[in-house]
């Protein structure tokens, strides 16, 4: 039988992988995955078995962590990023060693505005598709790329140690990108 | 060349790309070599996340969470809502494979009466008497004419109950406008004592459309008769009417011989039985 209960533990180690790297902290993640499964668990009759769980509680993970940060919002902790800009220093060839260690990613990500930081989580750590990250925010799957290449670049360039007090410098592109 | 944007260059390092846009970029890129850094950051910024961020696919779900998602109490009415509707469709698939697939199963059902079988049970009642499947299926703890649902079992009620309670074997009852005008009618047929020293009385309900069931309630210490079992009963006779006959069903005879202490009662002692109020 399909006890929800049973399908929410089995998905337990995705939707702790999605927190942690939300929130940047295993336990704060942990406490995110918890206050989820409460919210699902107790509108359990939302959910329509058979359509896909997961995307569901990763709406309802989203929900908690914006009004979170929201709630919490501190100034000067995310850069509006809006404006498109250039990677200062950027090499033109493909550089072969571009690994960022996870501390670099974590901080990375704690510098983008929420919206962003669930598209990388839900793209680029949990690995969904750009169309599934599309439904799962139920917003158009170009918007999902847009952003989604936008917040990459962002969190490149906060993760990057020599662009840490980097000024943002604001460049037109020429014909590489759409803002 | 057309324009080739950020975008293409992400789903080109994420792989997401037809093979017609995967030529299209990488002719881009040879012409554009300068363009390989972007390229790169987007592969920097890909799956390599998902690996460095591991660390909760690798290791065992903490104990507390687990512990507070198997602990969390459903809302009561949307687990029994959802689990009726469940074991109602198995139960109605294993009815369109027919009797024997029913007896089949029947030996199991009886050493462990589940909560399904007996929802199932009664379902059978409300279909081969009319009484709206899906009413009873929306209400919670309920009754309707014939059968009562309570905590997880199905008992008589109505008519029904009061064959079982009050009717000497093979009297019969009549209950017209059961659906729209169409009579049925229900007896019990033998009465015994089960081996958990309760009360047990086979009945039979024939509908004219419907064809019959034969069923065996049992008697609570609370008065009440739980639907123990509830078949279709092998046609006999042919032509029109179908009717049900309770000795030919060798699917019952089998479950009362299993369940029987004793003898089953004779007239006397079924008439001591009504009047003594089941003492």
């Amino acid at each position: 039988m399909s006890d929800p209960r049973l399908q929410i533990v089995d998905f337990l180690p995705r939707l702790r992988r999605f927190s942690y790297a939300l929130t940047g902290d295993s336990d704060k993640g942990d406490d995110l995955v918890q206050e989820t499964c409460a919210r699902a668990l107790s509108r359990i009759n939302q959910w329509e078995p058979g359509t896909r769980l997961d995307s569901w509680m990763f709406r309802i993970a989203q929900n908690i962590w914006l009004d979170q940060r929201r709630a919490h919002k501190v100034r000067g902790d995310s850069v509006d990023l809006d404006q498109a800009y250039d990677i200062a220093g950027t090499d033109g060839r493909e550089l072969a060693e571009n690994r960022l260690t996870l501390q670099e990613v974590s901080k990375g990500i704690a510098k983008l505005p929420g919206d962003q930081q669930v598209l990388i989580a839900l793209v680029c750590v949990d690995g969904l598709s750009y169309k599934e990250a599309a439904e799962v925010l139920d917003i158009p799957i170009g918007t999902v790329m847009s952003r989604l290449a936008r917040a990459r670049r962002a969190l490149f360039d906060f993760a990057n140690p020599e662009n840490e007090n980097a000024p943002i410098k604001l460049e037109t592109r020429r014909g590489q990108s759409n803002r | 060349m057309a324009k080739v944007t950020d975008e293409m260059l992400m789903a080109y390092a994420d792989g997401a790309l037809s093979p017609l846009a995967r030529a299209k970029v990488e002719a881009f890129l040879k012409a554009h070599p300068e363009a390989g850094g972007r390229v790169g950051i987007f592969r920097a910024t890909g799956a390599p996340l998902s690996t460095l961020y591991e660390r909760p696919m690798a290791e065992p779900v903490p104990a507390h969470l687990r512990d507070f998602v198997l602990n969390f109490q459903l809302d009561a009415k949307t687990s029994k809502a959802r689990s009726r509707k469940e074991h109602l469709a198995r139960w109605l698939e294993g009815l369109e494979d027919g009797t024997r697939r029913f007896t089949a199963n029947l030996a199991q059902w009886l050493e462990k009466p589940a909560v399904g079988w007996q929802l199932a049970a009664a379902s059978a009642v409300c279909v081969a008497l009319g009484v709206g499947v899906s009413a009873f299926l929306h209400s919670n703890s309920g009754s309707n004419d014939l059968v009562a649902f309570h905590d997880g079992h199905i008992y008589a009620s109505g008519p029904l109950g009061d064959v079982l309670e009050k009717e000497l074997s093979g009297r019969e009852i009549r209950i017209a406008g059961v659906r729209g005008g169409e009579a049925v009618t229900m007896r019990a047929s033998l009465t015994f004592k089960s081996k958990q020293n309760t009360y047990c009385r086979e009945y039979e309900v024939v509908s004219t459309s419907d064809g019959g069931f034969v069923g065996l309630g049992c008697r609570g210490r609370d008065g009440k008769w739980a639907l123990e079992v509830h078949l279709p009963a092998n046609s006999s006779g042919k032509g029109g009417v179908k009717t049900a006959a309770a000795a030919d069903n060798a699917a019952l005879d089998a479950i009362v011989d299993r369940m029987i202490d004793g003898d089953a009662f004779g007239n006397a002692q079924e008439a001591a039985a009504i009047s003594g109020g089941w003492k």
